[in-house]
């Protein structure tokens, strides 16, 4: 495989990859943060 | 047979058992007060059925994203226009097409808490509630003969299983067999129905949720093995590079920007309305833009996967370059079950490699089939009846409605042509909805719910979709007139212009007529429900 090929490769793919990694780091870390949720603490008095 | 006839016996036995509804023909739009003692707050206060996690709404609408088109057309078409020039072209159709419609049905969906139908009633007024019938209808037109392409792809299974296809397979007549054999053809064509149909009469947890959990992984497990053998073939290099190294000059080319937003357009599954209706189920603060940006990105990485499969097997095994050429130019059938079915009877290991290439596209059909099905049972519901039921009634008018393409390749192909491009219209319709309810209030809400704010190129994207919409609609309509010259106009030629608006014109009259009768009887969701004060005994 040339140069040419490999680089391009990883353009398309690597930057699919990236974006959506991006967005599934979004929607898992929130499903996390959410289960994880202390329950809201009182008003200050 | 017409999709379109299908209303009619959705609506006889979907809407008979319910009192007419206090409505008048001066109802005003957006101002659907009910009285107390109104039908609608019966059904509407059911109790909803819900995803079970956010996972599982994003693997539902993956699956529904990833269908059979992008393993058998997005190779093909990449490969035919420009390779990574197609696939740049095909990024900035994500961005300002799909990703924007996707979103909009995701927001319709789960705003309004009903299917395509009661949405576009609630978002565009009881007046324009035929857009959502409308683009109910074409996506149940299509899911009559996508059954038919499912149960193929079942059927290319189950014969790969018992070793039928070895080295010498003539594909042409396998194939010519197979499908001359109306019997046959029927028989997988009930398979594939009776299996979506009993997903959905499951529910979404039971059914939809189960079910999907477990072919979208197995799916995408398949491909990247099959893709991975293929590229360590000898001589796979040019099929890859036919799919990744952009040729600059196709960039001018119009026809490539166009195949591009079509592919785009008919693969993430925007503008079908399945997004909408999976998005009824979604929890109430789901955070549309990142779940749509997981979809769209998704399906194209599936492609570039299938990609990878079918360009570096044809390349690598075929006898010679003219011969990849032949396969890559016969169409999407053409190149699946006849030159792919040829070239996986010559890879050692075919006994393996096939069942699972057959597997994998019958995986990718009735996950895109059962969203389908979905579609038609949620809209039924919405009208009272309850799931099971729906679900048999849907299954029942997808076999009889598909029957016809069972037996016709060229009622399949001319239903394939009309309902595809209507897909089209449809997007159009969902952009028209976001920009009467107001782009900038839609694009707020959304971000009310999204970790990712959405900025002000959605609000453009939708304003642009009309004119998006007009090109390549006019691209279709010149295609069928090119190819047509002297029959353009007639409706009995399989994609003539005239065949197209004469069955759309059907549709269009159907739905117009009913709009009043459908904008009473769907049942009322968050947006057309006022709290009703309790009694009040006078202070």
């Amino acid at each position: 495989m040339d140069a040419e090929l490999v680089l391009w490769i990883l353009f398309f793919v690597g930057g699919y990859l990236l974006i959506l990694g991006y967005f599934l780091r979004i929607a898992l870390g929130r499903k996390e943060e959410k289960e994880s949720d202390p329950p809201s603490a009182p008003p200050p008095e | 047979m017409d999709p379109v006839e299908a209303l009619g016996s959705f609506s006889s036995f979907a809407l008979a058992p319910h009192p007419a509804p206090p409505y008048s023909a001066s109802w005003p739009e957006n101002d659907l007060t009910l009285s107390p003692l109104h039908p609608f707050r019966i059904m509407a206060e059911q109790p909803k059925e819900q995803w079970g996690s956010r996972i599982a709404i994003i693997i539902a609408a993956v699956s529904m994203a990833v269908g059979t088109g992008n393993i058998w057309r997005f190779p093909r078409v990449a490969a035919e226009w420009g390779g990574g020039a197609f696939l740049i072209a095909v990024t900035v159709g994500l961005v300002i097409w799909a990703i924007p419609l996707l979103m909009s049905e995701f927001f319709m969906g789960s705003k309004s808490r009903l299917g395509n139908i009661g949405a576009f009633r609630d978002f565009m007024g009881p007046r324009n509630t035929w857009a959502g019938a409308f683009m109910a209808l074409v996506t149940v037109g299509i899911m009559f003969y996508y059954a038919v392409v499912a149960g193929w792809c079942v059927r290319y299974f189950v014969v790969s299983l018992t070793g039928a296809i070895r080295p010498g397979i003539d594909g042409q007549d396998y194939w010519n067999a197979f499908i001359g054999n109306p019997l046959e053809t029927i028989a997988f064509h009930a398979v594939a129905v009776g299996f979506s149909a009993w997903v959905v009469y499951r529910g979404i947890k039971g059914g939809l949720e189960r079910i999907l959990k477990i072919f979208l992984p197995a799916l995408l497990l398949i491909l990247i093995v099959l893709a991975l053998r293929a590229v360590t073939l000898p001589g796979s290099e040019e099929g890859l590079r036919y799919l990744f190294v952009p040729d600059w000059p196709s960039l001018q080319s119009g026809r490539l920007w166009l195949e591009a937003f079509t592919q785009v357009a008919w693969s993430t599954g925007a503008g079908w309305g399945l997004m909408m209706v999976y998005a009824v189920y979604a929890r109430e603060k789901e955070d549309i833009t990142v779940n749509s940006g997981v979809i769209a990105f998704s399906d194209v990485l599936v492609g570039f996967v299938a990609a990878a499969l079918i360009l570096g097997t044809l390349y690598a095994v075929a006898p010679s370059p003219e011969y990849a050429e032949q396969a890559l130019g016969a169409g999407n059938v053409g190149l699946t079950f006849i030159y792919v079915v040829e070239l996986l009877a010559t890879l050692p290991g075919a006994v393996v490699v096939a069942p699972l290439f057959f597997l994998s596209l019958a995986l990718a059909g009735l996950t895109s089939l059962i969203a389908m099905f979905e579609l038609g049972t949620t809209n039924l519901m919405n009208f009272g009846v309850d799931r099971r039921r729906a679900a048999v009634y849907v299954g029942m008018a997808a076999f009889a409605f598909g029957i016809p393409s069972a037996v016709s390749i060229t009622f399949l192909d001319n239903q394939d042509y009309v309902w595809g491009v209507a897909l089209l219209i449809s997007g159009l319709l969902t952009s028209l909805a976001i920009v009467k309810y107001g782009v900038e209030k839609a694009r707020a809400e959304i971000n009310a719910t999204s970790d990712t704010n959405v900025g002000r190129w959605w609000s453009v994207c939708i304003r642009l979709i009309p004119v998006i919409f007009l090109i390549i609609f006019s691209w279709a309509v010149y295609q069928s007139v090119t190819m047509y010259p002297d029959d353009w106009w007639n409706p009995l030629e399989t994609f003539s212009t005239g065949t197209m608006v004469l069955q759309w014109l059907i549709l269009f009259a159907l739905v117009l007529s009913l709009n009043n009768f459908l904008a009473r009887r769907v049942e009322a969701g968050p947006m057309t429900r006022k709290p009703v004060s309790p009694p009040h005994d006078g202070p």
